[in-house]
């Protein structure tokens, strides 16, 4: 059989190992192990200007991806944007998320897009591209239904959501119950790790760790001081996988706090850890695998919410590992097989 | 300079994008700032005064683009 050759198309973050990074890397990974010859392409997003939003989305526009040392490229698997402005003849869009400033955190205070002419326009053309982009693919999937309803809603495109397992799944091991609640992802605003700090005064028995760094870091230490909660708050900046995976294994539960996550790999860490999550009613991606009462604890996004639900958390331990488990059975089903079939699929080779 | 410079080409090409991905002639600032940098490419030692032709070329060719 004639070698398939896939290139996967992602952003770079300098210096950043998010969430998008990891997945791209591992779907690249994950097609190469089907037998698939596939290689990571990837542009940096550098914004300093707006400009520089549609100037990347033009680089990607301007690559020839067709061939690659001499040889066809059969399909482009594009992830986020810009990188589905890219030209294939045999594109296929695996969405992770558009520019969301523009869209659903437009208006919030997670949108620094005003409503002065320039932003305007860059909303506009954000639009633009993604319309054009996008309805050049041959198929278009979204990383979850709340990534595909976004995408139907602001820009009336249909997408099929394709879930996958989390960036180490089948190292994630569980462990007893431990003494601590863990958050882990990049401390700013949209990620609200100050609804759980907020919670601890109401719950006295609980502890928090805090995984990441990020613009809020020292507000959120200096908060932890004044509320009187120091001493029952750890922030690590930064973690290994292993520290990673014993973190998640002695927690006591998992709390996801963000607001309008697109999938979130947090809660399904959690799960295969055999974790419950506490997380919002506002959470988007996350709420399509937490269940309130079966998989763990959904509540309104205020502190005093949060403070209860730990509370129960550290009264009811038994009903808590018994989420944990639901949730483990839920994610143990999540296998790169399907997503890698139904996107070589759609580039039809599969 | 004539219709084969690779920067000339360039410019094109980068016009027809910008156009192709609803940049419009009146996104002046942005077909500067696109100028600027085609501009960078052949004069890297001058950067505070780009060449007229290279600024008139690129607005036009946005326009063209769409």
């Amino acid at each position: 059989m004639k070698a398939r050759r896939v290139l996967v198309l992602g952003v770079q973050t300098p210096f950043s190992r998010g969430g998008a990074e990891r997945h791209v890397r591992r779907l690249t990974e994950e097609l190469v192990a089907r037998g698939v010859e596939a290689d990571l392409v990837t542009l940096p997003l550098v914004e300093k200007q707006r400009f520089d939003l549609i100037r990347s989305a033009a680089a990607w526009r301007s690559l020839d991806l067709s061939e690659a040392g001499g040889q066809p490229v059969d399909a482009v698997i594009a992830t986020r944007f810009p990188t589905y402005a890219a030209r294939h003849p045999n594109k296929v869009v695996w969405l992770i998320h558009q520019y969301r400033q523009a869209y659903d955190q437009y208006g919030t205070p997670y949108s620094d897009l005003t409503a002065s002419p320039e932003d305007r326009r860059t909303r506009e053309v954000v639009a633009e591209i993604d319309r054009v982009g996008l309805t050049e693919a041959r198929r278009i999937f979204a990383n979850s239904q709340t990534v595909a309803a976004r995408l139907l809603r602001f820009n009336g495109i249909r997408s099929e959501a394709l879930y996958h397992p989390p960036p180490l799944a089948g190292r994630y091991r569980g462990g007893k119950l431990g003494d601590t609640v863990l958050w882990i992802g990049r401390l700013e605003s949209w990620k609200r790790p100050g609804l759980l700090l907020e919670a601890l005064p109401h719950a006295p028995e609980a502890r928090a760790v805090f995984v990441g760094g990020g613009p809020d870091a020292e507000r959120l230490r200096r908060r932890a001081g004044e509320l009187g909660v120091a001493g029952r708050v750890t922030f690590r900046e930064s973690v290994d996988d292993e520290t990673l995976l014993s973190l998640y294994a002695d927690a006591r539960l998992v709390a996801v706090t963000a607001s309008g996550e697109d999938l979130g790999y947090v809660p399904l860490e959690a799960f295969l850890s055999g974790k419950a999550v506490l997380t919002t009613e506002d959470a988007g991606g996350p709420l399509e695998f937490v269940r309130d009462g079966e998989t763990g604890l959904v509540v309104a996004p205020r502190p005093e919410a949060l403070g209860v639900a730990l509370r129960l958390a550290w009264s009811r331990p038994e009903a808590l590992a018994a989420m944990g488990d639901a949730g483990r059975r839920r994610a143990a089903a999540l296998s790169w097989d399907e997503p890698v079939a139904k996107l070589l699929g759609a580039a039809g080779l599969a | 300079m004539n219709a084969n410079d690779p920067l000339r080409r360039l410019a094109q090409e980068r016009g027809r994008i910008l156009g192709e991905l609803g940049v419009k002639p009146e996104d002046a600032r942005w077909a500067r700032a696109e100028a600027d940098a085609l501009a960078s490419l052949v004069t890297p030692a001058f950067p505070l005064r780009l060449p007229a032709w290279v600024a008139r070329l690129a607005r036009r060719l946005a326009r063209i683009g769409r």
